[in-house]
């Protein structure tokens, strides 16, 4: 974990919630390594509501660490790739293989790569620049060039980390103190309940000293010296960029949060900043609180390569090189969870492949990775990618609390989450759907105008709790509970979401043949003909969402397919 | 030459002809035919054919009919077969049903595909004609003012951490009178072109006296026997500045039974259910003012007595007190038409638009009306789902879809993240 070890967040925590559903480990290694579990929003309805955990950085490694190593016929190898591999065979170039450092070559039909933030990795502190893919890390600097001899197209990216402190220089006795929320829940469906562990995070804040100091010192910041030419995150900016875009803006908050159980290490949330060393002091110690502090590691910004995700397919596989699969910030993302979306996604597919199955998309109706991946391959990103629930067209589908309920299908096809497990969410499904079908069949007490509404009834009205309308409740689940109550007050919204998700999918779910040349087809404008080239959408849907698609030449895709279907079934009546 | 295609073009021929007209429907033969309207007269007498489906231009079933040349023919057929269930098709419809049934090959559509982009094209100049000048700057400032919303919505919702307030209803409300006081400038215009005002009310109330004395011709034969008027008879004539059509309709309750009597009541109720006015006619106390205007006739034949006491409880209930014979109240009555008309379809004098954007603007006025309610409620995560509604609604009404970029708001406003 290079940045701070915190798991969850709005759009993220579904994202850990979906994982966990499919058989990812992130939920668990989470929840097994929490030192602080916090929720968001509570007082927001339940598709906007979030989890996040701070971690134990040495526990969540050690927890993936060991799970890894569980896994039964899985060789662990450490070495710098080089070059890739490939063959071309009847005009296709396929992957064959990967050369290491010092020599060595690996066979290998599929290749998942996840580079993180080391293709061509260079940090800066200040006006210093040294090649590097994090702190104490060497970049990697070979698979770059490989990339760009395969043909594809890469991009440079920013992003940054706070200096680190040392616990015993820091003043916390005037701060505000920050604990775990008492309902906040464990990610993972299969979790026996929190660890005993809660240790608190520090609220304190920027003053106009700190910003007095960063713009003294502007002249040797990276960023605005235009050594940093990587387009940063707009959502994770730096202190500095903090100051100079707000400038009325007199402070800004900055969270104390403990890295691990020994809490010898400080993350100062809030001032991720690349300017020189001795101007970190300062403005650190300029902070109430950290008069004091010892500086363990500055904080530095990163550059480093990404491959343009539009030349992905959905699968995550890319469309040039067959059997080379990328995930995580090689394509564009920030965000543990990001990457972890995308790694179960690619590794599945992966191995899909191998064994000749079609591959597993997740669609946007379905699950914030389809979201995301979706995304990434249609419409690309410019800065680095993370998720916002905002992202989400369908959000009031895509919940924390549902995610074993719409992943389901997937993750019986996947086949990671064993038959006991899949069995027990089935049982658990069904008694949610009894518990609905119950609540819609039983009518309330009655009322002073002695009318009697269903429970149902009772419970879409604002501010009305399921424990309150029902005796008897001790015996059930919290979650499942909530996810009966959750069904019932989103109903009428959900349904008109169901209802759109699913005339979208009729009408835009029409796959568009792989080889389908754009150019030729009359009346697309040529920039637009170059687009869809260049992202070569899989459905129809995916064309739609395309930056500059106009109905018009969506009617033009949409005829020249239907050209196609008519052509295999003629005489079957069609209706307009 | 009028040609009609899809399942049902069989069944609307057959009604568009006169009774037995059709004996068989023998394929790719000319037959000799009637056309009449609904209570029987002849409009034209024309050739016609069908070609089953699928080995027909569209892969439909199709007929053609060769009428007499002349617009108002022409026009009068396509009305006909309308009412009998057919829809004017869309610009390139026939071509494109035909390519995807495949009966043409990819180079015919090149020209399909250009007459549905100049259609679209056609749709957005239009509407950007519609909606120019400062109503357009105001759809602009509108516009701004919705993505403000909803990324203030999302600002909340996405960063929890740092302490943004979500937004107040009020605004919502405010943006829902703004919405409101724009829907006021501007005019709808009926599907048909011309507003229809249907006089309905029991026979021999002096419907057709009214409408003769409206539109200052003899339109409707008048008789003293009740139930003359059988067939709806239509004048159209302008008030205040508005174009509208009146139209007379078989009276309720006919004396006469049998066939043509009960078709005229099926003609009556057609009309009155597609009117965008009603008007109510009565000679006493049995009527309301709920479903249009509601006019009391022959009030020449009332007493001294009758005008002070009757007409005074019926004018509190809303009726007009007017009389076909004398003119008295017909002032009155065209001064309600207009200022009724001027509360349906908005100013005579407003920027037009089609029905479709007008449905557009409810659906922005309706989305925000629920996004205010939500926030009351602080369900805001609904809320966002209401704007959303009503920013889609605002791009349906320009004939565009923008897509707001929400994110793009947010950080410029806001200072946010870690």
């Amino acid at each position: 974990m290079s940045c701070n070890p915190a798991i969850g967040g709005l759009g993220k925590s579904q994202i850990v919630r979906e994982l966990d559903a499919l058989g990812g480990e992130m939920a668990r290694a989470a929840d097994a390594s929490a030192i602080q579990f916090r929720r968001l929003n509570a007082s927001k309805g339940p598709a906007v509501r979030a989890r996040r955990v701070q971690c134990d950085m040495g526990g969540y490694q050690a927890h993936m660490r060991s799970a890894v190593e569980a896994c039964e016929r899985l060789a662990l190898l450490q070495g710098m790739v080089v070059d890739i591999d490939t063959r071309l065979e009847g005009g296709r170039r396929a992957v064959t293989g990967l050369q290491l450092e010092g020599g060595r070559r690996l066979e290998a039909s599929q290749v998942v790569l996840t580079t993180g933030t080391f293709l061509r990795g260079l940090m800066h502190i200040g006006l210093r620049s040294e090649p590097g893919g994090r702190v104490g890390d060497p970049p990697d600097v070979h698979l770059s060039d490989a990339l760009v001899g395969l043909g594809f197209e890469l991009g440079r990216l920013k992003t940054g980390t706070p200096a680190r402190l040392a616990s015993e220089s820091v003043n916390l006795s005037g701060l505000v103190e920050q604990r775990s929320d008492p309902t906040a829940l464990p990610f993972s469906h299969a979790w026996s309940g929190p660890k005993g562990v809660d240790l608190p995070c520090y609220l304190t804040r920027t003053n106009e000293k700190t910003h007095d100091i960063i713009r003294a010192n502007l002249d040797r910041s990276p960023l605005f010296s235009g050594r940093i030419e990587g387009v940063g995150a707009r959502y994770c900016p730096s202190i500095e960029d903090k100051v100079v875009k707000f400038p009325d803006r007199l402070s800004h908050q900055v969270i104390l949060e403990p890295t691990d159980m020994s809490q010898q290490v400080i993350y100062p949330n809030g001032i991720s900043t690349s300017l020189p060393e001795d101007v970190q002091v300062e403005l650190i110690r300029s902070i109430e609180g950290l008069e004091e502090a010892e500086m363990l590691q500055p904080g530095y910004g990163i550059e480093y390569d990404f491959v343009y995700p539009t030349q992905l397919r959905c699968s995550l596989e890319t469309r040039a090189v067959d059997g080379l699969f990328l995930a995580g910030q090689i394509n564009g993302t920030s965000g543990y969870e990001e990457a972890a979306g995308q790694g179960l996604v690619a590794g599945v597919n992966a191995a899909r492949k191998v064994a000749e199955q079609a591959p597993i998309v997740l669609g946007r109706q379905e699950a914030y990775i389809g979201v995301m991946i979706d995304d990434l391959v249609t419409r690309g990103t410019r800065e680095p990618y993370r998720m916002f629930s905002s992202r989400a067209e369908f959000r009031l589908l895509l919940r924390e609390d549902n995610a074993v309920e719409r992943l389901a299908d997937a993750a019986r096809q996947i086949g990671i989450v064993d038959a006991i497990r899949l069995e027990a969410r089935d049982a658990a499904n069904a008694r949610v759907d009894s518990l609905v079908q119950h609540l819609r069949t039983t009518l309330a007490a009655p009322d002073r105008d002695g009318r009697r509404p269903s429970l149902e009834i009772l419970l879409r009205r604002p501010g009305v709790r399921l424990e309150e309308l029902m005796d008897g409740m001790d015996g059930w689940e919290p979650d499942l509970i909530e996810r009966a109550e959750v069904r019932i007050k989103y109903q009428g919204y959900v349904d008109r979401q169901i209802h759109r998700a699913e005339r979208l999918g009729a009408m835009l779910g029409m796959a568009i043949p792989e080889g389908l040349v754009y150019g030729s087809l009359p009346g697309l404008s040529r920039e637009l003909a170059e687009k869809l080239e260049r992202v070569r959408p899989e459905t129809l849907g995916q064309a739609s969402r395309i930056d500059g698609m106009t109905p018009a030449a969506l009617d033009v895709l949409s005829l020249h397919l239907a050209g196609h279907l008519a052509g295999s079934r003629r005489g079957v009546p069609r209706g307009t | 030459m009028i040609r009609l295609s899809g399942v049902e073009a069989f069944e609307v021929l057959t009604r568009l002809l006169a009774q037995g007209g059709v004996r068989a429907l023998e394929p790719r033969k000319l037959h000799l035919g009637r056309i009449c309207d609904s209570s029987g007269w002849t409009l034209d007498r024309v050739l016609w054919a069908v070609m089953p489906g699928p080995a027909s231009y569209t892969g439909d079933d199709m007929v053609e009919i060769h009428c007499h040349g002349g617009v108002a023919v022409v026009d009068t057929l396509l009305e006909r077969a309308v009412e009998c269930g057919a829809r004017l098709a869309r610009p390139g419809e026939f071509t494109r049903r035909a390519f995807e049934a495949g009966k043409l090959d990819l180079s015919r559509a090149e020209a399909v595909s250009r007459i549905i982009e100049a259609g679209s094209r056609c749709e957005i100049r239009a509407a950007a004609r519609a909606l120019e000048g400062e109503l357009a700057l105001e759809l602009e400032l509108l516009r701004t003012e919705i993505v403000s919303l909803q990324a203030e919505i999302e600002a909340g919702i996405d960063f929890p951490d740092e302490g943004l307030e979500d937004p107040c209803a009020a605004r919502c409300d405010e943006l829902c009178r703004r919405m409101r006081l724009f829907s006021l400038a501007l005019r709808r215009d009926a599907a048909s072109g011309v507003p229809e005002v249907v006089l309905s009310g029991r026979v021999n109330v002096g419907k057709s006296s009214l409408i003769n004395r409206l539109a200052g011709r003899q339109v409707a034969i008048v008789t003293a026997e009740a139930g003359t008027t059988r067939d709806a008879v239509s004048a159209d004539l302008e008030v205040e500045g508005r174009r509208i059509r009146l139209v007379d309709t078989a009276g309720e309750g006919d004396a006469c039974a049998g066939a043509p009597a009960r078709e005229a009541v099926r003609v009556a109720r057609e009309r009155i259910a597609k009117a965008t006015l009603l008007v109510r006619i009565t000679e006493g106390q049995d009527g309301d003012s709920r479903e249009g205007i509601w006019v009391v006739n022959k009030i020449d034949l009332w007493t001294a007595s009758q005008r002070m006491e009757m007409g005074r409880r019926l004018q509190a209930r809303g009726a007009l007190l007017c009389s076909a014979l004398t003119g008295e109240g017909l002032m009155g009555l065209r001064a309600a038409l207009a200022s009724r008309l001027d509360e349906e379809l908005g100013p005579a004098e407003g920027i037009p638009v089609s029905v479709r954007q007008f449905g557009a603007l409810q659906l922005v006025v309706s989305g925000l009306e629920r996004a205010a309610e939500r926030l009351r409620e602080g369900r805001v995560e609904l809320a966002a789902e209401d704007v959303q509604t009503a920013w889609d609604g605002l791009g349906q009404l320009g004939g565009e879809t923008v897509e707001a970029d929400v994110l793009d708001t947010i950080f410029s406003r806001f200072c946010i993240g870690k």
